[in-house]
């Protein structure tokens, strides 16, 4: 609480050059969350800058009841999402398979010797988008389950689902890519 | 807690772990803000972000009328009928014994029928106002307390 408020109050009387200070503020954590959804930096820049246009025209239903970054979030998400719809991209809808519980000592163990970077982002890009939203809002963004379910408009159960198919789809992926690693080398 | 949730907690912060050290964040391009400021401005300039200003609703001049009626017919019952009949003007001296003199009696009924009224009304009175007041200032100092705290 909040120096947002108070940008917010600002604009709403008519100084809209204080926007800025509101887009210098959260541009690096809205282009982010739009990256990871879409995976490309010109479509993040296109969806960042739709969502703080998007902003602009809804501020005056801004009531502050919630936190100003989460409704912020929960714009970027929907814009970034409706956007990917329109694309159509190789992705793996996790509600739609079963996956099995394996030891992921041995998983962790052996992907320190490899290039976890790339493939942990190559298990990212391969959940759909929304999905991928809620794993980086929830592992790497660090909101609570009630703060993607208020961004994503889902119920905090659903997210919990979606959170635990996630995980079991990115075992699932990184397991294979070390075993095709493993075979390759043998 | 059971075996099963021990592994998802397990599972849980190992995959933290994982994205946290190799999933990089993405910075906006350096001249983000400018180009987003501009489609912003375009949008201002369309659809520009308007004050309302806060018009007195039929509630508030009814209210400010009767006030100044009732302050006026007290003045020229009262103040100004005194300076009227000291003056020698013969025309304000006969509207004071044709009209003014039934105001000034009928204003002294008034005043003597609120005076009849006990005490006890008028202090409850004050003190319903003066909650409404302050409720009132305190949450504007409430609302302006949440824009300017940091």
């Amino acid at each position: 609480m909040d120096k947002d408020l108070f940008y917010i109050y600002q604009i709403k009387q008519g100084d809209i050059t204080v926007f800025s200070q509101l887009i210098d503020k959260y541009k690096d954590m809205v282009f982010n969350l739009a990256f990871q959804i879409t995976k490309n930096r010109e479509d993040a820049e296109e969806v960042s800058q739709d969502a703080f246009v998007k902003v602009y025209n809804s501020l005056h239903n801004f009531k502050g009841t919630s936190k100003f970054s989460t409704w912020l979030y929960s714009i970027v998400y929907n814009t970034a999402i409706s956007k990917m719809r329109k694309k159509h991209i190789d992705t793996v809808d996790i509600d739609s398979k079963s996956y099995s519980i394996e030891d992921n000592q041995e998983t962790g163990l052996l992907l320190k010797q490899k290039e976890q970077k790339e493939y942990i982002n190559y298990a990212l890009s391969k959940l759909n988008p929304d999905d991928r939203a809620i794993v980086i809002l929830y592992y790497l963004e660090s909101k609570n389950i009630n703060e993607i379910a208020e961004v994503t408009s889902m119920t905090a159960n659903n997210i919990k689902i979606k959170l635990f198919r996630a995980r079991k789809l990115m075992h699932s992926k990184l397991k294979t890519l070390l075993s095709n690693e493993i075979s390759t080398i043998l | 807690m059971d075996n099963t949730d021990k592994n998802l907690n397990i599972d849980d912060e190992f995959l933290k772990k994982l994205i946290q050290e190799n999933v990089s964040k993405e910075d906006a391009p350096k001249d983000f803000t400018k180009k987003t400021m501009d489609l912003v401005m375009q949008e201002w300039i369309a659809n520009p972000i308007e004050t309302k200003t806060k018009s007195h609703g039929i509630k508030y001049w009814i209210i400010l009328i009767s006030l100044l009626s009732v302050a006026g017919f007290a003045y020229i019952a009262t103040d100004a009928r005194k300076l009227i009949t000291m003056s020698d003007i013969e025309w304000l001296k006969s509207f004071d014994k044709e009209y003014l003199i039934y105001l000034h009696s009928a204003f002294n009924s008034i005043t003597e029928s609120f005076l009849q009224i006990s005490p006890i009304v008028y202090i409850v009175l004050a003190g319903i106002v003066a909650i409404t007041i302050t409720d009132k200032l305190l949450k504007k100092s409430h609302y302006l307390t949440s824009l300017f705290m940091v």
